[in-house]
């Protein structure tokens, strides 16, 4: 009779680790599925981020190849201070995101009225936060100059939604013709 | 002897146990195959996101990185042609076009592709992809883009787009794009995302400068 009973006690233990072995297992797979959505997530912030930061490399590019001569002779002239500062989202109405707005939300390009112009999914902005000037070549015929440029972007797509990266970038500028390698 | 066998008839299990049995059994595995159920539908869920990002990346470095400036034209959607008759570019836009959006981005003019398709993946969920693009040239705004430059000593200089370039094929002095980018998916299978009023969004937004010209 107490060898019965002594049995009957191992049950319960059984029954617990049982429980205790699909309890963890379902919080795993559940943390599985939430780590899953929080890296989808955080994925599209760091894309978005990412295009607006590569933008604001490509405009502070256009102000090089389009400003090559003035560029070199702000350093020439002892210029310490940003010299791309105007590359700045910020700045240029069309180009302003601004911070998210709710009405945001309702972005759609598939539905007409939903997507007008001068209007933005999302929230965000780029600058050029440093250029220097790291070396310029006048023995060739080409008279080049090489710039680092880093510019910074912000993407904002609500609370808590926000990310920030950052773009360096190393290159050669032909000082009268603009072009850039 | 007779105590034993009285013992072992007791230890038996009844009817009753077994229906107590399944049904305690029954109760505990209820919630578990929702669960089940459930998780796969969110792993779904997840796997057509992923397929939306990737895809919206691949448009956007499609646009940003490798297409022609002068082949995108503004419009929702825009349209991609190429307007200085380079066999390259046609070629270009031929095979590319197709491979962003799928299905749908065709026009009578076997050279002109507009930026709005269908794609539909193995597993049967369809996605549609459509790019918006806006000229941000001079005459698009009240403030136009400008660039400036402040030299040492000197007062500020400003410098309008028109200052800087001629006008572009499309006649319009311009040197940067709004391109806004959309995916939008059904999480049910087979299902057009245009008509499921449950459909997921993404959004990529790039400014392209003309570094071409």
């Amino acid at each position: 009779m107490v060898a019965m009973n002594k049995k009957s006690g191992i049950a319960v233990v059984v029954v617990l680790f049982f429980a205790f072995s699909i309890a963890t297992i379902f919080f795993f797979m559940a943390h599985s599925n939430t780590n899953l959505a929080y890296q989808n997530k955080q994925t599209i912030y760091q894309m978005q981020a990412y295009y607006l930061a590569h933008s604001g490399m490509q405009h502070a590019k256009l102000q090089l190849r389009l400003l090559p001569k003035e560029t070199y002779e702000f350093f020439s002239a002892g210029g310490s201070t940003n010299v791309l500062v105007d590359v700045d989202s910020s700045q240029h109405i069309p180009i302003a995101m601004g911070a998210f707005k709710n009405q945001q939300a309702s972005y759609d390009l598939f539905k007409e009225g939903k997507a007008p112009d001068n209007t933005f999914p999302y929230g965000g902005k780029y600058h050029v936060e440093s250029i220097e000037l790291t070396g310029s070549h006048n023995r060739m015929k080409m008279i080049q100059d090489g710039y680092r440029v880093v510019v910074k972007a912000e993407v904002d797509s609500g609370p808590t939604k926000t990310f920030s990266t950052d773009l360096t970038e190393e290159m050669i500028v032909s000082r009268f013709t603009g072009g850039i390698n | 002897m007779q105590r034993i066998i009285n013992n072992i008839k007791k230890s038996g299990i009844t009817f009753v146990e077994v229906c107590v049995a399944f049904l305690i059994l029954g109760l505990v595995a209820l919630p578990v195959f929702q669960f089940l159920t459930g998780s796969v539908k969110e792993t779904e869920r997840y796997y057509t996101e992923t397929i939306a990002i990737s895809r919206a990346k691949f448009i956007m470095d499609s646009l940003m990185f490798q297409m022609p400036w002068q082949a995108i034209g503004a419009g929702n959607p825009c349209s991609f042609e190429d307007r200085k008759n380079n066999d390259g570019v046609k070629a270009f836009l031929r095979k590319s076009v197709p491979k962003m959006f799928g299905d749908g981005c065709e026009t009578v003019d076997s050279d002109v592709f507009k930026a709005d398709g269908l794609y539909q993946c193995r597993k049967g969920f369809m996605y549609r992809a459509r790019v918006k693009v806006e000229d941000l040239d001079e005459d698009s705004s009240s403030a136009p883009i400008q660039f400036t430059i402040e030299l040492p000593g000197k007062s500020k200089q400003y410098f309008k787009i028109k200052d800087l370039v001629p006008k572009d094929s499309y006649g319009k002095y311009n040197l940067m794009k709004k391109i806004v980018v959309q995916v939008k998916w059904s999480n049910s299978k087979n299902v057009d995302p245009k008509d499921d009023p449950h459909a997921k969004s993404i959004f990529l937004v790039g400014f392209k400068s003309d570094l071409e010209g």
